[in-house]
Parts: C-alpha cells; structure tokens; sequence
C-alpha cells in the first residue's frame, strides 16, 4: 500500500501552489488514477480538501465512483475523514445512490460506523 | 420529513415498487437529516423497538443500494420506520413537467409515451476516444473503433408518460480496453446515473444526472439498423474533468449504439 500522511511534504508552499495540489487530488480520484492520487497525497495535497463546485472529498468521489481499491487507500493509508459532502451525504448514502458493487458496500458501511464509534 | 411507526396495518408482503419507493424514501430522510447508513440503522430499530442486530448494518446498506433483494422483514421495520412520509420524488416531478412542456400526449396521439418495447435493458458502445475527431461519419457497428460503454435500464412506470432510466457508465474514456463479465470495461472509474426518457418525435430523449456530481447528461437517441437506438450523449465538462478537452468546450459527446442484453 501508499505511505501514510506523516510522508507528505509540508510547508514551503503558496497558497496558490496548494491549491493545485488540491485540485490534481480531486481530479485524480475522479479519473481513478491512484499513482497520481498518491503522488498528490505525498506532495502534500490536502486528503480532506473538499472541492469548491461540487462539495466532494477524494473519498466522497472514491466511494461515488465504486473504487474500492482507492477508498482504502485513503481511509487506511492517509486517515481520510469520514464526514458528509456539502449536501449532507455521507459516504454510505454516496455508496448507496451509486448502487456500487457489495464489497465496497459492505468495507463503507464498517468504515462509516467505526469512524462514528 | 418526519417519520414515525405509523398506525396503519402494517404490510408484510413487499413488491419491487414498494421496495423502490421505501428505498427512495430513507435514502432522501438519510439526505435531509444529514445521516449515514449507521445512524439510520438505530432509528430504525429505536422506532421499531428493536435490538440492533434485528437490522443488520451490512443487510441494510445493501438493501438502500439495490445490490440484493432484501428479506421482508427488514422491508417491514423500514416500511414502519418511514411511515407515510411519501414526499416528493424529484425524477416522477421531472418526467411529469418536461413531458407537460413538450406536450405528450398520454392517448398518444403527438408525442407518444415510451413504448412498451424499448423498456429494458441495454448495453451501450461508444465511438472510441482516439476516433473522436470526427473522422469517423458514419455507424459501423461491427468495427473495432467501438468500445463497450455503459449500461442502461429503461423502466415503464404505471400511468407515467415518461420512462425512468438508470445508466451505469463503466467506460468513460472510451479506452479500447479489455472488458470483463457483462462486457464491464474492468479498469475505468465508473459513474451512474439517473433521470428520465420520454419519446418525441420517434425519438428517444433522455435526461440524466450523474449522482455523484449532479452533472447534468442528454441522450438523443434513434431506432439504427437492427439496433434499438443509436444517437448521441452529451455531458456537461465538470470541475472534476482534466484540462484534456479542447479549449472552450464545456461539455463531452459521444455517439453511442445500444443493444438489448439479457440482465
């Protein structure tokens, strides 16, 4: 698996250069091109990061797109938060609005209720 | 929305429209409470008096998400939970309006309501990427420079001029790629959709959101050949989207042939 967060670079940075990272993460994830998910992750992109349009996380998108290989990725490698987008979905909401195949189904509905507990 | 056990007989036999509809109805409370499959689960069984491992969490999310079909039992606790709280469905509202805009005719007599026979299931190819230039002017459904795409269900609903249709997108960089059971390209991301179909014209006009990202998708869409529909979609170039379109182009198109397949 990827390194986990305490390998991203930090500090040195403009805001306008985070940004970028930011928005390669996104659009990464949207695309399911894990190498540059985590290559965005380990240049120090914001795992969290939300994207102003739509209110997605990488792992909102992850879950969105039935990607079980990247949302472990996050959630196990980089502690990606689980929380809802900007419409009040939370990841097993996204999961279920997207009919996603049941392994990734069952892995965010544990996910979901251990972050919670 | 509020709900509550209600105190009508409660139904325990449940048919794949009560299902749909209760489905719909918690996954729209889940979204305006702003709650998770969790969290729903112990309201669930608060209002139904029961321990929680009488609604399992895995049993519950696969059922919100349609992946398998459900005991009754677990309907009836949902069924109870959500009470008569209908509220509005956004996808019969939509269907209802454009198909009043564009004048269908429930006797049939302009605009047909969708016909019986394109109800089902389809399995789409598109024009690869490499192609999308526009050399390529006209169908050529056995050639290699289409790629398997996506997946479509095309649902009659009783009484509606209008067809709800379901597509599950599992190829959207229109890569040849290798493809897998139920000719799933194996390695794209894969993105679904949701919306409404209504025939003017002899066309088959569809109306979609991807679910993730609300961006809207059009398909115009024609009887070709011995294909049920061939035509066009169109989507709208989201801030998700790479900087690899064209400069200036705010949304991606694709010509598409669709056939039927067997589930």
């Amino acid at each position: 698996m990827a390194k986990g967060p305490g390998q991203a670079k930090s500090g040195g940075r403009d805001r306008s250069d985070r940004a970028e990272i930011d928005r390669a993460l996104l659009r990464a994830a949207y695309d399911a091109d894990t190498a540059k998910v985590i290559a965005a992750l380990e240049d120090g992109a914001d795992v969290n990061v939300a994207d102003s349009v739509t209110g997605l996380t990488a792992l909102h998108i992850a879950v969105g797109t039935n990607n079980l290989h990247l949302t472990r990725i996050l959630i196990e490698d980089w502690e990606a938060q689980i929380r809802p987008d900007a419409k009040g979905r939370w990841p097993t909401v996204i999961a279920a609005e997207a009919q996603v195949d049941m392994a990734l189904a069952d892995y965010i509905v544990e996910a979901e209720a251990a972050a919670l507990n | 929305m509020e709900t509550g056990a209600r105190t009508a007989p409660a139904k325990n036999r449940f048919d794949q429209a009560d299902r749909d509809r209760i489905r719909r109805a918690l996954l729209r409370y889940m979204r305006e409470h702003a709650i998770g499959v969790p969290t729903l689960q112990k309201e669930i069984a608060a209002a139904n008096a029961l321990s929680l491992d009488r609604v399992p969490l895995k049993t519950l999310q696969r059922f919100l998400g349609n992946t398998h079909r459900s005991n009754e039992a677990m309907v009836r606790f949902c069924d109870r939970f959500i009470g008569n709280a209908a509220g509005p469905d956004p996808i019969a509202d939509l269907g209802e309006q454009v198909a009043a805009f564009l004048g269908v005719w429930r006797s049939g007599h302009q605009v047909r309501p969708v016909p019986p026979d394109l109800m089902g299931v389809f399995a789409g190819r598109a024009e690869a990427a490499r192609a999308a230039s526009g050399s390529i002017r006209v169908y050529r459904s056995s050639a290699e420079d289409w790629v398997a795409f996506s997946r479509i269900e095309i649902e009659s609903l009783a009484s509606r001029p209008f067809a709800a249709v379901r597509e599950t997108v599992t190829n959207w960089n229109r890569r040849p790629v290798p493809t897998g059971l139920h000719g799933a390209a194996e390695t794209e991301p894969r993105r679904a959709y949701e919306g409404i179909a209504i025939h003017p014209n002899d066309c088959l006009f569809v109306l979609l959101r991807n679910v993730l990202t609300g961006a809207p998708r059009l398909y115009w869409l024609r009887r070709f050949a011995d294909h049920p529909f061939a035509g066009h979609g169109h989507e709208a170039a989201g801030a998700l989207d790479d900087d690899a379109a064209p400069e200036g182009q705010v949304y991606s198109t694709a010509r598409v042939i669709f056939d039927r397949t067997e589930g």
